[in-house]
Order: structure tokens, then sequence, then C-alpha cells
């Protein structure tokens, strides 16, 4: 197999020479994941729970490959389910919810066995269709092609997000592979410094013809003016946190969010998760063994660790620190010219699985000014995910963002060395609960501009959405827009008379007064109810006055 | 603005409206949105040259106090336009202050009756009532289709 890969151009190239590099890249990510459970000890490994939060191994070992199947079924394009059971018992993953919403459901697991020739069918069936759909070139959110890169690139987040349960799992569950070797260079942490960073204008999201395979979330646009500020030249290394520690930051709630507090109280967290305190000595867990705590490496934590970190160093120094948003991490990206995947020849950090099986010195990569821009570990932001303007769901997947945009997950950017395919791109948006683990670390700035937060979710309420919908939806049975009608009226009638102030009352969520607004001076929308107010308000967002034009996806 | 609907069950759908899909983004500017109750309207709102009342004298706990007041807030040779199902929220008014659609001495009062009644002192009917449908989607399957009756006034000088 081909341990280095790159995720396909799907708007250019022969479709006959397309068909072959998505087959190659399809068995590659099938065989890569076969590797990965090659660390597990045993068949017994794969049935404990590595976490509490989420499915012992074994789910995952049958998820990826049940999902391409649930997809193409449901896209039509297979007429015919391989095992109705497997493709059920293996359909959805624990969402992370709070820490202590432990998962306690009885699962009657099938063997390792049986899901190793559950998955070898599936493999063929893809192959099969692979090999046999007729293929158009540019594969877009509608093609058949579109589905199978769904099911590559979704078993791709489940390779890193597997690997990091083999970390959780205890030492002895697991076995060090060759091919999973970890970096052997440890030395003295470099001492941080910070480096200035100028302002600059930064354009958040991807366009729908984009040349390679994205989630929603990631489609649309946003621009951002960003004022310069400092960033952090590494990583924080495992080295510089040991100061919070030392410092008794894990003890002093003047630090923490009230969320991270409650965490860590729960977990009665007293350092990072994969460090380890043998006696003395501090050791350190890396995805299949047990090193000496390489202090030179980037510390992983979670965001909710990350920000007390910051809130405990900006203490220390007096100087304004907190993580970057997602914006300001673009802003480091373009400021470093950094090629993306699947441009550059050899990946300019540690990602791709381009290098060893885990991270490496925060001094090793080298990106203009900063180091680790990209790879390594994935940064925490200070940004919790929200849909670009111009956002849609994809039909088939309906449920992969937008239960995340709910102000409580937060952002994370740059990817780590075991992200691969769409991970390892620019534009990758992937969110996480704040007290979630993944091989993910971060890097502080100074700058006294303030976090804002999203503001723009989904509106829920049910007594709300269908004015939402009467006021901004289509017309129905042939009946024309009620607002616009009763506005257009009130317009023709008053066309020889003053109109400089109107009011709208019973104005809900607003279309009546922005009708009336075309030709009076002023109009003022009035309504019993703020929280239809809240729509109407929602709909004056500069954001969304500012796109002139919105690609409907084809 | 995003909003989801319901499409059945538990099943939702996604959707996002921006004001320049309807040519009103460069209006925008000059709406203001603010709370307010009609039965009991603050003095601040006052001097308007029109007044449009969609489908609120029936969702409002004093609709005749409200259609005896609006006049004073309006200018000289303003508009005053009134959309109503008649649809009278029995949790919100009591029978006695509803406007019509009860018997007054024994004979039907219609709503139409209630409004000319009252807004006939301070206003002077432009041309006929006309009905104007809408409809209300409750989910992917289900709507209700209203007919609000639609008056114009023009104020007395």
């Amino acid at each position: 197999m081909q341990r280095v890969t790159k995720t396909i151009n799907l708007q250019s190239g022969d479709p006959e020479e397309k068909r072959k590099e998505i087959l190659m890249y399809f068995h590659n990510s099938f065989d890569l994941e076969e590797k990965l459970f090659e660390t597990l000890r045993g068949d017994d490994s794969y049935f404990l729970r590595a976490d509490p939060l989420r499915h012992p191994l074994i789910f995952y070992f049958g998820h990826t490959a049940v999902f391409y199947i649930n997809k193409l079924v449901l896209a039509r394009i297979l007429d015919k389910r391989i095992d109705p059971k497997f493709e059920s018992m293996f359909a959805v993953g624990v969402d992370e919810m709070s820490w202590d919403d432990l998962n306690k459901a009885h699962y009657d697991w099938p063997i390792v066995e049986a899901v190793r020739s559950y998955r070898n069918k599936v493999r063929n069936t893809i192959d099969r269709l692979i090999k046999q759909l007729p293929l158009t070139m540019p594969i877009g959110w509608g093609n058949p092609f579109w589905i199978i890169m769904m099911g590559i690139e979704h078993s791709r987040i489940h390779v890193e997000t597997s690997s990091v349960l083999i970390r959780q799992l205890p030492r002895d569950e697991v076995v060090q592979t060759d091919f999973w070797d970890y970096c052997h260079e440890q030395g003295i942490s470099p001492e941080n410094e910070l480096l200035p960073v100028p302002s600059g204008q930064v354009k958040l999201g991807k366009v729908k013809d984009h040349s390679i395979y994205g989630w929603d979330c990631e489609y649309g646009s946003r621009k951002v003016n960003i004022k310069g500020f400092n960033a952090s030249k590494f990583l924080v290394s495992n080295h510089e946190f040991l100061k919070f520690i030392e410092a008794n930051g894990y003890h002093k709630k003047e630090f923490w969010t009230e969320e991270g507090w409650n965490w860590k109280e729960f977990q009665q967290a007293e350092f990072p998760r994969f460090w380890i305190k043998e006696e003395e000595c501090w050791k350190f867990r890396t995805m299949a063994s047990i090193v000496n705590m390489p202090w030179n490496w980037p510390v992983e934590v979670n965001y909710l660790e990350a920000k007390a970190f910051c809130n405990w160093l900006s203490k220390e120094t007096g100087i304004n620190l907190r993580l970057p948003t997602e914006a300001e991490w673009y802003r480091l990206h373009d400021q470093s010219n950094i090629p993306d995947q699947p441009e550059w020849e050899k990946a300019p950090g540690n990602i791709n699985l381009e290098y060893k099986a885990s991270p490496c010195p925060v001094d090793k990569f080298k990106f203009d000014d900063l180091y680790d821009v990209i790879g390594n570990v994935w940064q925490w932001t200070d940004m919790p995910i929200d849909a670009f303007p111009g956002f849609d769901v994809h039909p088939l997947y309906d449920d992969f963002s937008t239960p995340t945009f709910d102000n409580r997950h937060n952002l994370i950017k740059g990817g780590s060395w075991i992200s691969t395919g769409n991970e390892s791109t620019k534009h990758a948006r992937y969110a996480f609960r704040r007290h979630f683990y993944q091989h993910a670390g971060f890097r502080y700035i100074e700058t006294d501009q303030p976090v804002i937060l999203p503001e723009n979710l989904y509106e829920e309420e049910p007594d709300v959405t269908p004015y939402c919908d009467m006021h901004w939806g289509e017309d129905k049975f042939g009946i024309p827009n009620y607002q616009k009608t009763l506005a257009d009226l009130a317009l023709n009638f008053t066309e020889k008379n003053s109109r400089q102030h109107a009011l709208s009352i019973g104005c809900k969520v607003g279309r009546t007064a922005f009708e009336l607004a075309r030709k009076f001076n002023k109009v003022t929308g009035l309504d019993f109810t703020v929280r239809h107010l809240k729509a109407g308000v929602a709909m004056q967002n500069k954001e969304y006055c500012d796109i002139l034009s919105r690609k409907k996806v084809t | 603005m995003r909003y989801t609907l319901k499409e059945e069950g538990n099943l939702i759908s996604y959707h996002e409206k921006h004001l320049t899909d309807f040519g009103l983004a460069e209006f925008a500017g000059k709406v203001d949105f603010l709370q307010g109750d009609i039965s009991n309207l603050i003095a601040k709102f006052k001097n308007y040259d029109l007044v449009l009342v969609e489908n609120a004298i029936e969702q409002t706990y004093d609709p005749i106090k409200f259609l005896k007041m609006i006049h004073k807030r309006m200018n000289k040779n303003s508009t005053l336009i009134i959309a109503s199902t008649y649809n009278w929220k029995e949790n919100i008014i009591e029978s006695e202050k509803r406007v019509g659609g009860f018997r007054k001495d024994g004979e039907s009062f219609t709503s139409l009756d209630g409004l000319t009644e009252i807004l006939s002192k301070y206003f002077l009917l432009e041309g006929q009532q006309i009905d104007i449908p809408f409809i209300y989607r409750e989910n992917a399957r289900m709507f209700k289709h209203y007919f609000s009756q639609v008056m114009i006034w023009r104020k007395k000088s």
C-alpha cells in the first residue's frame, strides 16, 4: 500500500485516468485503516471502551465500511444492501456530548472476523462500482463519485479519530508496529517568542467548484479584516506547558472558564491526558508506546486547558494573550505562503503521514518566521464553528455539520501528523466539543481584539420558523408572497403622498417592512414578540447583504 | 438569515436567505425593528404617513383601544391599512373587547361592521375591502390557507 496519498482533483482530468486515481485512493484508504487496527494487540482489544464517551473500536472498524453502503443506498446508486443488520448496528456513532454523559448502552457486537469479512465484501462492492459507474468530469455534489469520495474522506477522518482512541487504550492492549513508528527526535524545548503578523484581509470558505472534495461547512464565503497581531513562534511545547502545571494552574479557578473548571473538577485533571507521572518522572504516551517526556514536542490538550494556559500566561506576562480565531489562523497561513494539499511535492510540515507516526519537535518545520503553521498537531481556535454565508447542507449527509453549529464546538485548524486527505487541506473545518481530546495543541497570539462569537445560528423556534418561510420562502400553490402583496398595495396607494415614515405593525420576521423601505425613507417594524424581530434583524447582518450572487448546488 | 423547517416527524430542512435575493439589500439601513404593544402603544411611536397593520388586531388584547387611538399617531393625509383574518384569539381577547363577529341587538355584527363603525369616525374608506390569501406552512405536507380582508383608509383632515 501507499502510505502517502493525495486527495483527488475532482474538477479536471481525463475521466478514465480519474477512475484509476480514485480506485487507488480508495484501496489505499481501506488499507490504511486496516494497518491502523494492526496496532491492536488482539481481538479482545477491539471491544474495550477506550473512552467512556465513545463506542469501542470494533464499532469504528465496521462503521467506515457501513458508511459507504448506507450513503450509496440513500443515493440510490446501490439497490441492494450487503448486511442490513450490520448496516444498522454500525451506522451511528456516539456524538460527544457532555463529559459526564457516559454511554452505558449495551451492544451485542459481532466478532472481529465477522466485521473483517463484511469489510471485504464492501471493498469488493466499492471496487466494482468505481470500475463500472459512468464517470463524467467534473465531479460535483450530485455526481455518484462524490459519494464515493465522501466515503473515502469519511474513512480518513476516522483513521485519525481512531488513532486517538487507540492512544487512549491501555498500553498493553496495543503493539508498536514499524509502520506506526514514532519520531525519535527529542531535545530541549526552544524558548518561545512573539512575532508580528501584519494586518490584512482574509477570505474564508471555498467555492462550490473548488477542485477538491469538501464537507458542507467548508463552502460559502466570509471576508474578515484582521488587525495586526503577534503570534507565538512555536506551538506551545510540553516544556512550556509544564510551567503552568508547576504554577499550580490546574488548581487555580481564576484561570479557567466556568465550563473548563467544571470539566477539570469532574475529571480531576492534573495534567494533559497523554502525560504519565511515574514517581517524580514524566513519561509520555504516543499512539502505541510510552516514551520519555519529549519536552520539545507540542503539548496536546483540550480547548479548556489551552484557554486556561493563555489566561495564566497573560497574567504572568501582563500581555493580552489568547488563542487565534479561525480568521486569524487564515492570516498566519496566508502570511506563510504555504502550498495546499494536493499541490505540494513533499508536505511542508509534519502532516499527511509523510513523516513519523507522532508529533515531532516544535522547531523542526519552519514556515517563513513561524513554525508548524500546518501539521504536527491541530491547533485549537477561540472560535466556535458556524456556517459561512452561502452554506448549504449536502442532501446525503445532512447531519455532518449542522449539529455542531451551537457555539459549543470549537474549530481546530492546521492538521496533525496523521491528518490525510481533506483533513490536511487549508479549508478543512473540523470542530469538537471543547473538552474533547484530539491530536491537538495550540499557539497563542497577542492582540487587543476581542473574539466575536457567531450570531447567525439557525433559527429553530417552532413559532418563528413558519413565519421565516411565509416571508422569505418560495411561493406556494401559485399564491404570491403575502407580505410583498401587502407592501405593494401600500406603495401603489401612497404613490402621490408623503412617504417619510411608515409603521409596519405585526411585522414578524420583517419582509413587509423591508418591502416598504423601497419607497419610504424610514420604516419602523413593530412586533409584540422580540423573538420574531431577531430574525428580521438577522437579515440586516452586513455579511448577508454583501453577497451579490450565490451559486446553487447542482 | 438562517432557519430550519419541519419536514416530517423529526426531520428538518435548512434554509438561508439574503436580502440580496430579493433586491432589498440597499434598503436595509432604512428599517428599524422595535418591540411594542399596540394595545398600549408608547408615545414615541408617532408621525406616520402609513400604518400597515398586518394580522395584528386579532392578536392583541384590546384591539378597539388601538383602533380608536391610532389616528392620533398619524400625519395629515396619511394612510391606514388593516389586514385581518378576524380570527380573534380567544385566549388573548375577552369577548366584549372584540371588534365584531357576534350578535348585536339580535343581529349579526361582523368584524367588517365593527371596523367600519370605529374607523369611519377618523378615516375615509378608500374603495372596497379586498381579500388576499396567504399560506402558513406547518410541515412539508400540511399548510393552512388563510384569507385576509384588507381595507384601506385615508385619514380625515
